[in-house]
């Protein structure tokens, strides 16, 4: 029963607290007393994906950290654009922020006439998760690594992935262009599919978040062969990088960052990044980022712009080579 | 009747789609554009008479009833335009008064009371509950 | 009898006073999300889904799946009281339960919904309970070209779902079909009739396409011919609800042949309850001796959609937890569920965590039997939900449809495509275009599309892919006995017909 009685004081307690907070919006205060409200975070997902429970799980502690509650709220749709819309009609006060991807590094690319410019419009505070793709094939195949693969399929290689423009699809692309040139990749809508495609053995590899096929991966449904970090996956150790599988210059690392708009007070940022640094250094949040497979790891804001720059013009080059025209 | 045209209208902008794109994103498409447009002739062609039967009758009969028509339209618009920037409160009482004019007999205080007990339970219900993401008030 | 006895060990879990709190807590929270129209157990799982963080994970599943199978019992009571589906898949519901709610007869269309939602319900459990491991596998094992061609069986059997000129029909799903095809294709990533719209970029809102379509319509209807409603005065007894001796012959056998699609389609992942209710409505028709009753309150025409509606959602979790494929949105969400609290679904589940397992198994049919005794007092409340004068009634119900869409995608555009749909279905009911063969298109279209390109691709652009495949041959087979035994039905009926026509 302890546990009941646990959630019910929970529910009061998220009541009693949306009950204040409609009240609350008496806000003048300056920069120290900054939060005096809650902060919305504004998610460009629907609810449960990766981004979504990354931020929820992190959002808990730090809302606890900052003294006032983050309120997630989900708008997804349109590979971001109605998400940073919302947030590009928020006040730069520190009281909306907004996760974006390495998704979004894509779409600058990808889109032609963006009704934004992320890079003008807003600032990062800093990264909150990271996460490795996996290059997958069924056990039954009987591939152990890359280079039996390329060797057996060569040319008749099969890829599926998600669909055109996510993280996934561009780095197949680039898969494609490094390590075997006349593959073909198909696109499926979800990555449940991806993982029916594998397990029927329609397709010779997969290449999907670590984190999407944990699940099958640990029941040997399906086998990793390659991860795509710059380093080894801590989470598999026998199972060697791209470079090291001997394909040079594959390296994809996804992640979720937080960005406030631009023109927030810096000590806002500051205080927001130390905050999520302190939270995502916790034990709790790095096992249960580790559950989902995905890594805790802050930065500060002047890496996470450098790191959003040069994704940026990675993907423009894939996007450039893959023959992918902007839309 | 003028249901063709529109049906005829949607299939116009389905060949441009179809036409400029490599066969494939637009190839399943046309094809759907092609049938609609058969199918859309047959029907005119098989209901021709009913059809003229029915344009002499109703010139003679009733007009069509735009009071409705509107009320309904105008509330669902309201809300679209308000809710967002007005926030909930105002937006809920616009649309629910606008729909409720579509029946004659203006009974304001019955429905202004009504308004206001959607808003403020839809509220709670809605935003507060279920965590809508609307202002109360914008 | 392993199973048996695991099973009994799954009840011991699920009868544990706190399991049975949550499992209550969920399926009533399901019910009432249910009924809302537009709300949809996504939005209200996703939610609860931070709460059970805190939860154990067999009581966290326990309360999100009650949420889901709970909010399908819920969704048909607005179909047949207002024509406002509470959600996609029971606006097929709508044909024939909302004709049974102006004849008087809305007590006996939801005491039929309830049971038969049971019944389906309890079919699946049963097929989950003994045939997972197996049902799953062969699930998994249809590929792009069976996808496809189940689908072209599926809108086949929809060319019956119109009630007047099967040309109109025809139109309507060709039509859907097009609409479908909004959005961002899946093949090339080229949107598609998006129109510089962002919230048409992944396609139209199903949910805002449903509810303009019958909700709304229908009150411009009503509201344009003044042909508004009377206000139910007479009280309702319970001897009212119960369904005559007729109608209970009507509702066995469809009931069992609703459930039987529902498993069916259920199990397979990416095709959900919307395509499960439309299937079972068009085998019903077919099958009936006389389909002219479909669309007058038909009792097959709601027993048949609402089992195969319960079935499928309950189907759903068969490959969700022996495979780890999640068949739709609302199954990944659980899925991550799980995940979080370490749980990695997938053919050890049942033999790892067989009491998380066979807990969750058990839990189904103690929500399914909660739902059940919920329910059924409730349905003399719903129907005196009809006594409240239409004046009051329909701003009220305008009102909840839009914040309902509002919230599925938190975007206001969705509204107002709401109402585009809605004078467009209000437009089509005027000129006799039936509104489900549209909607039924509108599902189909992307995934007949996305599979038929990419059975191609598989097969390296041989057609010959669609009959060398023996699951795909069966359905295509099954499409051609159709085709060829209603041509010929409609060779005799047309024939009737002739006589009379002027």
């Amino acid at each position: 029963m302890i546990t009941v009685l646990r959630l019910f004081t929970l529910m009061l307690l998220a009541a009693f607290m949306a009950g204040c907070n409609s009240e609350d919006n008496v806000s003048a205060g300056g920069v120290d007393a900054w939060p005096e409200k809650p902060v919305r975070v504004i998610i460009p997902f629907g609810p449960g994906g990766l981004a979504d429970v990354t931020m929820r799980l992190a959002g808990e502690p730090l809302g606890e950290l900052l003294g006032e509650r983050l309120v997630m709220e989900n708008r997804p749709g349109a590979g971001g654009v109605a998400a940073t819309t919302t947030m590009l009609n928020a006040d730069a006060d520190g009281y909306t922020l907004i996760v974006l991807t390495n998704g979004t590094t894509i779409a600058e690319s990808l889109f032609d006439d963006l009704p934004y410019n992320i890079t003008e419009d807003l600032v990062p505070v800093s990264a909150v998760a990271w996460f490795d793709l996996v290059l997958l094939v069924n056990p039954d195949s009987g591939y152990k690594d890359l280079q039996a693969l390329l060797e057996a399929r060569g040319d008749n290689l099969r890829i599926a992935t998600i669909n055109p423009g996510s993280t996934q699809n561009l780095s197949a692309e680039l898969f494609k262009s490094l390590a075997s040139n006349s593959a073909t990749i198909i696109p499926y809508r979800t990555t449940p599919d991806v993982l029916g495609a594998l397990l029927r053995g329609e397709v010779d590899l997969a290449i999907d978040a670590y984190t999407a096929l944990k699940g099958a991966i640990d029941n040997n449904q399906v086998t990793p062969i390659v991860v795509t970090g710059e380093v080894r996956n801590p989470a598999m150790p026998d199972i060697p990088t791209a470079v090291e599988a001997g394909i040079t210059e594959f390296f994809v690392t996804g992640w979720n960052a937080l960005y406030a708009r631009k023109g927030t007070d810096p000590a806002i940022i500051n205080r927001l990044n130390t905050n999520i640094a302190s939270v995502l250094a916790t034990d709790d949040i790095r096992t249960r980022f580790a559950e989902l497979g995905v890594e805790a790891h802050a930065n500060t804001p002047q890496e996470m712009q450098q790191r959003f720059l040069s994704d940026i013009e990675k993907w423009r080059r894939v996007i450039e080579a893959a023959g992918i025209d902007p839309l | 009747m003028i249901l063709t045209g529109l049906i005829a209208g949607g299939i116009a902008f389905g060949y441009e789609v179809g036409s400029f794109t490599d066969m494939g994103p637009g190839f399943v498409p046309l094809m759907l554009s092609i049938a609609l447009v058969l199918l859309a002739a047959l029907i005119l062609w098989r209901e021709w008479p009913m059809i003229q039967a029915r344009a002499g009758g109703e010139a003679a009969g009733h007009d069509f009833a735009w009071r409705p028509f509107c009320a309904v339209s105008g509330g669902i618009l309201a809300w679209v335009l308000l809710a967002e920037s007005t926030g909930f409160f105002i937006a809920a009482i616009a649309q629910v008064v606008l729909a409720a004019l579509a029946l004659p007999g203006p009974r304001w205080r019955s429905i202004l009371i009504m308004a206001g007990i959607l808003a403020v339970a839809g509220y709670f219900l809605f935003v507060v509950q279920l965590g809508v993401p609307l202002e109360a008030v914008g | 009898m392993e199973t048996l006895s695991l099973l009994s060990m799954g009840f011991e879990q699920a009868l544990t006073p706190e399991a049975l709190l949550f499992c209550f807590i969920g399926v009533s929270l399901g019910t009432f999300i249910g009924v809302l129209p537009g709300i949809g157990s996504l939005t209200t799982i996703a939610l609860c889904l931070p709460l059970t963080f805190h939860l154990e994970p067999l009581l966290g599943l326990i309360m999100l799946a009650g949420i889901f199978y709970g909010a399908q019992y819920g969704s048909s009571t607005a179909s047949i009281l207002l024509n406002v589906p509470g959600s996609a898949p029971a606006a097929i519901t709508c044909l024939d339960g909302y004709p049974m709610s102006r004849q008087g007869r809305a007590g006996i269309a939801l005491f039929i919904t309830t049971i038969a939602s049971f019944t389906g319900g309890s079919f699946a459990i049963l097929l989950l309970i003994f045939f997972a491991p197996v049902l799953a596998d062969f699930a998994i094992s249809f590929s792009a070209a069976d996808y496809f061609s189940i689908m072209v069986l599926a809108l086949t059997a929809a060319s019956t779902l119109s009630v007047g000129s099967p040309l109109k029909g025809l139109a309507m799903v060709s039509l859907g079909l097009l609409m479908g095809m909004v959005g961002t294709d899946i093949n090339s990533g080229q949107f598609r009739y998006t129109f510089g719209i962002p919230a048409l970029a992944d396609g139209i809102n199903l949910v805002a396409l449903a509810m303009g379509l019958f909700g709304v319509a229908e009150i411009l209807n009503n509201l344009t011919e003044g042909n508004v409603p009377q206000a139910g005065k007479e009280k309702i007894t319970f001897r009212q609800m119960l369904p005559t001796p007729d109608d209970w012959k009507a509702f066995r056998f469809s009931c069992l042949r609703g459930s039987f699609i529902g498993s069916f389609i259920g199990m397979l992942p990416g095709t959900g309850p919307t395509i499960a209710t439309f299937m079972a409505y068009a085998g019903e028709k077919k099958l009936s001796k006389n389909p002219e009753k479909f669309g007058h309150g038909a009792v097959e025409g709601i027993s048949a959609p609402e089992a195969a509606n319960n079935a499928s959602v309950q189907a759903a979790f068969i490959p969700t937890l022996t495979l780890g494929v999640p068949g739709d949105a609302i199954m990944a969400v659980m899925l991550g569920g799980l995940l979080i609290h370490g749980i990695t679904p997938g053919p050890q589940l049942v033999t790892t965590d067989a009491a998380l397992f066979w807990g969750v198994v058990a839990s189904f049919w103690i929500g399914n039997i909660i739902l059940l005794i919920l329910n059924l007092p409730m349905i003399g409340l719903w129907v005196k939900l009809l006594s409240i004068p239409y004046r009051f009634l329909f701003p009220a119900v305008l009102f909840l449809i839009c914040i309902g869409v509002y919230s599925v995608n938190n975007n206001s555009t969705d509204v107002l495509l709401t109402l585009v749909f809605g004078i467009m279905g209000f437009y089509f009911n005027r000129h006799g275009f039936p509104s489900a063969p549209l909607l039924l298109g509108f599902v189909l279209g992307p995934l007949m599309e996305e599979n038929f390109r990419r059975a191609l691709v598989l097969s390296d652009s041989s057609l010959a892919t669609f009959v060398d495949r023996p699951i795909s041959a069966a359905f295509l087979a099954m499409t051609a006995v159709l085709l060829v035994f209603s041509f010929r039905r409609k060779a005799t009926l047309t024939d009737d017909k002739a006589q009379p026509a002027p």
